[in-house]
Order: C-alpha cells, then sequence, then structure tokens
C-alpha cells in the first residue's frame, strides 16, 4: 500500500499532559482524510508536528516514502499546508502575498499567481490589501496560496473556520475537484462531522490524544445499522410496549422521548398500531441510519461535540 | 538565501515602517534647520553643527532602531505569519540571517542618510569651509553609530521572539535610555552616549578597542542565543 503520509507513535507531551499519544496516521494516494476530533482532541498538534511546527516528544513521520527526521527533511516544495488560521503580511495586496510564496517556493512561472487566484476566485480583489478582505476571502487565499506550488498533499487545518455555509460548501467543492481533477491528497481537519461526512473518504478519529479509529467512510455506512426512530410523549410506557406485545428486545432511548428500534424493521405499521392501542402518543416514526455523528459518539463514548 | 533576503525587503513593500528610516534620517537635520531659521546667533562651526545633530541622532537611536528591529521579527507573530514562514524549504537559520539584514540594512541607511542630511543643512547654515579630514571624520563617527546599534539587534531579536511582539525591544530600548548611572546624576546611557562621542573623536578620547570588543560580545553572544531560540521554539497557535 502506498502512503502518502504515514505516522508512528507519534507523541507529543507537555510536562504532565500528553496532548498526542502514539497516534498512528495512514494516509494513502488521492485520498481525502477526515481528520476528525473535539476541540482540544490533539488534530493541530498533530498537524503541526507533520509539518514541523512542533517537535514531536517521540515518534517518527514518513511522507512519500520516505521517513522525516526533522524540519530540514520535510518536503515542502510537495506540500500545501493552511495551519489553522491563514497568516499574510497586511500591507502587501493579495496579488503581493501570492507573489511573495512564488518567489520563496521557487516557482519560475509568474503566471501561477494569476492561475491560483482564478481557482480561488479571487482575481476581482487582486490588489485589494489583506487586511481589508473578508474572512471567507481569507481562508480562500489561504487556499490559493496552498494550491500555488502545485503541491502532491494539501494538509488544511480547520479550513472553514468563520466561514458561512455558502463558502463552506464552496470551499467542500473546491477540495473535492482538486482531489478529482488534480489528484491532490488532501489532509483535513476538522470538529465539524457533517463536513468531514461530505467531504472525505478516509476518516480518523482522534480523541484526547489518542487516534480511537481508522476507516473508510463507506465502511462506517456499512456498519451502521438502520433502525426504526420513534418519537414518543412517553418512552417509558412504549418501551414497555415494545417488550411486551411486540417482543422486541434490540431497542435502546437514545434521548428522553425518542426511542431506536433495530429490529423488526417491517413491521413498522404494527408497531405503531401497538402503541397508539395502549394510548401512547406516537409523533414520528421513520427508518432511519446511525450517522457518522452516532458512530462518533459511541467511539468517544458520548462526548457531546465532535 | 538571497531568495529569502529579498523575500524579506518584498514584506516591507508598503510598510510604514520604512518611513522610520527617513525619520530617523531627517529629525535632526530638520530641527537643527528650523531653530538656525528663527536664530540671530552668529553661523555655527562645523564641528558644533555634526556634533549637536549627531547627538540627538544618538539619544533617540535605540528606540527608533528597537522598533525597526523588533517589528521585523515581531510582525511574524503578530500577524501570524509563522506558520507559513516555516514551512518554506529553507532553514529557520535562513530567515532568521534575512531579518538580520534587513535590520542591519535599514540601520545603516539611516545612519548614512542622517550623515548626508546633516551635511546637506550644514552647507545652508554653516559658513565655515569644510575640510576633507572633517568630511571622514564625521563619516566615522556615524559609522561608529551604526555599528553600536547594530551590537544591540540580535537582543531586540532575541526579546522580540520571547515576548512574540515588537514591544518587549522597545521597553528593553528605554529601560537602557532611562537607567540611572551608576555615578549618579545623569542615565547610564548619557555615559555610553559620551563614550560613543569620544570614540567618534568628539570630548574625552576613548580607547576603540574595549568598545569593539564589548559590541561584538553582546552581539555573539544574543546571535547565538536567539539562533538556538529560533531554531528550537514549537509554533503554536498563539503564535
Amino acid at each position: 500500500m502506498e502512503y502518502i503520509l504515514q505516522t508512528r507513535r507519534l507523541t507529543k507531551r507537555y510536562r504532565d499532559v500528553t496532548a498526542v499519544d502514539q497516534v498512528e496516521l495512514h494516509i494513502r494516494k488521492g485520498d481525502i482524510y477526515g481528520f476528525l476530533g473535539q476541540n482540544g482532541a490533539g488534530k493541530t498538534t498533530t498537524i503541526r508536528m507533520i509539518t514541523g511546527l512542533i517537535q514531536p516528544t517521540s515518534g517518527s513521520i514518513e511522507m512519500f516514502g520516505r521517513e522525516v527526521n526533522g524540519r530540514r527533511q520535510i518536503p515542502f516544495e510537495r506540500i500545501g499546508s493552511i495551519i489553522e488560521f491563514p497568516g499574510f503580511y497586511p500591507n502587501l495586496s493579495v496579488y503581493e502575498n501570492l507573489e511573495l510564496h512564488r518567489r520563496l517556493m521557487g516557482v519560475p512561472e509568474p503566471g501561477a499567481v494569476w492561475a491560483s487566484l482564478e481557482l480561488v476566485g479571487l482575481v476581482d480583489v487582486r490588489d485589494r490589501k489583506f487586511h481589508k478582505l473578508s474572512l471567507g476571502m481569507k481562508q480562500r487565499l489561504g487556499i490559493a496560496r496552498a494550491l500555488l506550488h502545485n503541491p502532491e498533499l494539501l494538509i488544511l487545518d480547520e479550513p472553514t473556520n468563520g466561514l458561512d455555509p455558502n463558502g463552506i460548501m464552496e470551499i467542500r467543492k473546491l477540495l473535492r475537484e482538486l482531489a478529482e481533477q488534480r489528484g491532490i491528497t488532501i489532509l483535513v481537519s476538522s470538529h465539524i462531522l457533517s463536513e468531514v461526512e461530505q467531504l472525505a473518504n478516509r476518516i480518523g478519529i482522534i480523541h484526547r490524544g489518542k487516534l480511537l479509529k481508522e476507516m473508510r467512510l463507506d465502511e462506517i455506512r456499512e456498519k451502521n445499522r438502520h433502525y426504526l426512530q420513534i418519537r414518543t410523549g412517553d418512552d417509558r410506557k412504549a418501551a414497555f410496549v415494545l417488550e411486551q406485545q411486540c417482543g422486541i428486545r434490540d431497542y435502546r432511548i437514545h434521548e428522553p422521548g425518542m426511542i431506536r428500534v433495530y429490529e423488526q424493521l417491517g413491521e413498522s405499521g404494527r408497531i405503531n398500531t401497538a402503541l397508539v392501542r395502549a394510548g401512547v402518543e406516537v409523533a414520528e416514526l421513520s427508518i432511519r441510519r446511525d450517522t457518522l455523528e452516532d458512530y462518533f459518539l459511541k467511539l468517544t463514548g458520548g462526548a457531546s461535540h465532535a | 538565501m538571497h531568495r529569502v533576503i529579498a523575500a524579506e525587503f518584498y514584506k516591507l513593500k508598503h510598510s510604514r515602517i520604512a518611513w522610520a528610516v527617513w525619520f530617523g534620517a531627517l529629525l535632526p537635520a530638520l530641527l537643527y534647520s528650523a531653530v538656525r531659521l528663527f536664530s540671530d546667533a552668529d553661523p555655527p562651526a562645523w564641528d558644533a553643527w555634526f556634533g549637536s545633530q549627531y547627538s540627538v541622532l544618538l539619544i533617540f537611536s535605540p528606540t527608533l532602531f528597537s522598533i525597526i528591529a523588533g517589528y521585523i521579527f515581531g510582525r511574524e507573530f503578530m500577524h501570524k505569519t509563522m506558520n507559513s514562514l516555516f514551512t518554506y524549504p529553507y532553514s529557520r537559520i535562513h530567515f532568521l540571517v534575512g531579518k538580520w539584514t534587513v535590520a542591519v540594512a535599514f540601520i545603516v541607511c539611516t545612519c548614512l542618510l542622517a550623515f548626508l542630511a546633516n551635511l546637506l543643512s550644514g552647507f545652508l547654515f554653516v559658513d565655515e569651509a569644510l575640510k576633507r579630514t572633517q568630511i571622514s571624520a564625521f563619516l566615522y563617527a556615524y559609522l561608529i553609530m551604526a555599528v553600536a546599534v547594530v551590537a544591540v539587534v540580535p537582543l531586540w531579536t532575541f526579546v522580540s521572539i520571547v515576548g512574540k511582539s515588537f514591544v518587549p525591544a522597545v521597553v528593553i530600548s528605554l529601560v537602557i535610555v532611562c537607567l540611572p548611572g551608576p555615578i549618579g546624576g545623569g542615565s547610564a546611557y548619557s555615559d555610553i552616549v559620551r563614550y560613543v562621542l569620544g570614540i567618534a573623536g568628539y570630548g574625552e578620547p576613548v580607547n576603540a578597542g574595549w568598545f569593539m570588543f564589548s559590541a561584538a560580545g553582546l552581539f555573539l553572544l544574543f546571535m547565538l542565543l536567539s539562533a538556538v531560540l529560533y531554531v528550537r521554539m514549537d509554533v503554536h497557535s498563539g503564535s
């Protein structure tokens, strides 16, 4: 298996606190890898170690098939990145900021700046100073910079932070196109489950510094079971009816007033009748499937926000 | 390396910090020219004309140059550009040297421009004939000032990296300027000013060897400390 990026027992300790604990990431060529975790789970610290901004306490990193010992061996020419907020020089214009990047990266074609601006739709504001851009434009400029030197691996840490829904959709579309048309491998971290679910083909879930699971998203979809969701005014009485009258054992009260039944899904009409006859109010009854959020909650033991 | 140095200059395009060079270079000449315009006193001699402007620049040079040097380093933290700066295919030492080059260039430019402004304004207000030996002595004095300031650049660098801002460099300079002298009366900096003036050929003659040794020691010590800190530091979210 060809891995573009691989970490082995990557660890970062700060005195008594272990921020990242023996994380093993495996990112294949062409993956859009969603690195999922709550705020403070260790995503950014891991990414900072991968990009050489933080020295790991122990463990190793392999990029493009070669072990990287220290930041001097990181092939920065082949990587584009946005780490948290994309910082730029406020006195320079949009164009000048990218021109600076082009020169530092040693890209010989001056046209690369223009192409990059076109890609993210910032040509019209090329002469505007960075500090006069909206947050969405700043994020797009960050992506333009990350792509300017045609990297093979794109590392994006929370790239949609602070964007409105339209902006998020635009970035998602752009990243999908980049992966499909240019074959760029993308590592994107996020604490927003729905964002990762709609973008990534593989995910890694990190929680309290440990990588809990790494798998394909369609594997999760296959694993996640269908269920009958019943919204009711009295979940205790409903549970009693389900057990005693319908003989259902595989169910759980997901939250007050909501029951998820995992068996006899074809018998929804009969279940509904039994509940109504017993005087249980049924506000909703529908067949659904566990989402990534459910999977995440199961893995992390019910942590409320990813 | 040339790419990094060129990039460090490019970063200051349209930046107001470049005006600090003109401010430092022209302020003493403008001040003394304004005074001469409204004064009925006899025209000054070249020595007095040069010496007075030189002393003014020497007095406010720590604050002025600490803003310039501190800004060059501190802005990367303030504008959160450290993340991208350290993901270019160059060692951190390259960036450190690039920034030092810009800081030193700004300091030397300011001193040379101040010398020229001093000279040109003198032609307007000094009647005495200017000797070639005087020009070389005055130029030497300005270069001595540049050396004295450049020696402090790594110290400003160090505190800017530690404080992640240009403010600590300015504070250090203000402390240097205001610190009481060891003998009492006046500040320690006034002794330094007298010392530099002595090397430059004004007042009591001073042995330049000890000065050069101290300047080199200060420069090398903080250059080493800054380099170790810059290379080893982790860049976190707050950076």
